[in-house]
């Protein structure tokens, strides 16, 4: 069990947070250490949960968390690939209003379209 | 299967495997492991993280049991009472982000479940989750 962080730049102000495993008590605290250095230079970020299969409320306080951080100044943060567990979690919670969440690829790419368009140069 | 565990937030992979373990021998669909899963996680961390007001090491009791087509989950505590029953259910109209924090594991477990009961015995949390297997047929 465990939790995989791999973050990757897109545009300057974009991070791609690509995720695998579990997003639970234990795990969570873990990513939102990570997500504080990364929002120290990010505007928007884009969660990949194609590999998580399982997300409790520790896991989505600390999304809710950038999003708030990073609405603040102008940014936002979305959600790509909700496997069917997590998008239960996401639906029951109703964070679906606050937190863009992708229906297939080319919603995503339009983000990070947008993402790298956005970035300042 | 009854086990105890620690308040210590490391605990709760064992937690996941005795789950998982019970879900198999039980031939618990995935869909219904996962939200018992889910469930425990929720009430064990915020017994963990909120129970106590000392540093002290505590033991928590969890049971599961299958009844006449009903998964139950018995939790007991030596925490602060807490009864997850009076938690207020949160504002879902309102965006999360403008949502007390707290109160959204409480919330996921109440939907999750079919049913909970909850007393105060002693010193004790009593925490009773109840969950029909029958949805999956």
């Amino acid at each position: 069990m465990g939790l995989e962080i791999e973050v990757t730049e897109v545009g300057r102000g974009g991070r791609f947070v690509g995720l695998r495993g579990r997003l639970d008590a234990q795990t969570a605290p873990i990513l939102d250490q990570r997500l504080d250095e990364v929002l120290e230079s990010a505007t928007a970020l884009l969660f990949d949960l194609a590999g998580v299969e399982y997300i409790s409320s520790a896991g989505i306080r600390v999304m809710v968390k950038a999003r708030k951080a990073l609405e603040a100044r102008g940014g936002g943060v979305a959600i790509a690939h909700a496997q069917p567990p997590v998008r239960r979690v996401l639906d029951i919670l109703k964070a679906l209003p606050s937190i863009d969440i992708f229906a297939d690829d080319a919603e995503m790419d339009a983000y990070i379209e947008r993402m790298q368009r956005q970035a300042p140069s | 299967v009854e086990f105890t565990l620690k308040n210590d937030l490391a605990e709760l992979d064992r937690v996941t495997q005795r789950v998982n373990e019970f879900g198999t021998r039980q031939r618990l669909g995935p869909q219904l492991l996962h939200d018992l899963d889910l469930a425990l996680e929720e009430i064990l961390a915020n017994i963990i993280s909120h129970g106590y007001t000392d540093i002290c090491e505590h033991e928590i009791r969890v049971r599961l049991s299958v009844h006449s087509g009903e998964v139950r989950i018995d939790v007991e505590d030596d925490g602060q009472p807490f009864n997850p029953l009076d938690a207020p259910a949160p504002d879902t109209a309102k965006p999360l982000a403008e949502r007390p924090v707290g109160g959204l594991g409480i919330h996921l477990v109440r939907q999750l479940m079919d049913g909970l009961e909850y007393k105060r015995q002693g010193d004790r949390n009593l925490l009773t989750m109840k969950k029909t297997t029958m949805r999956e047929l």
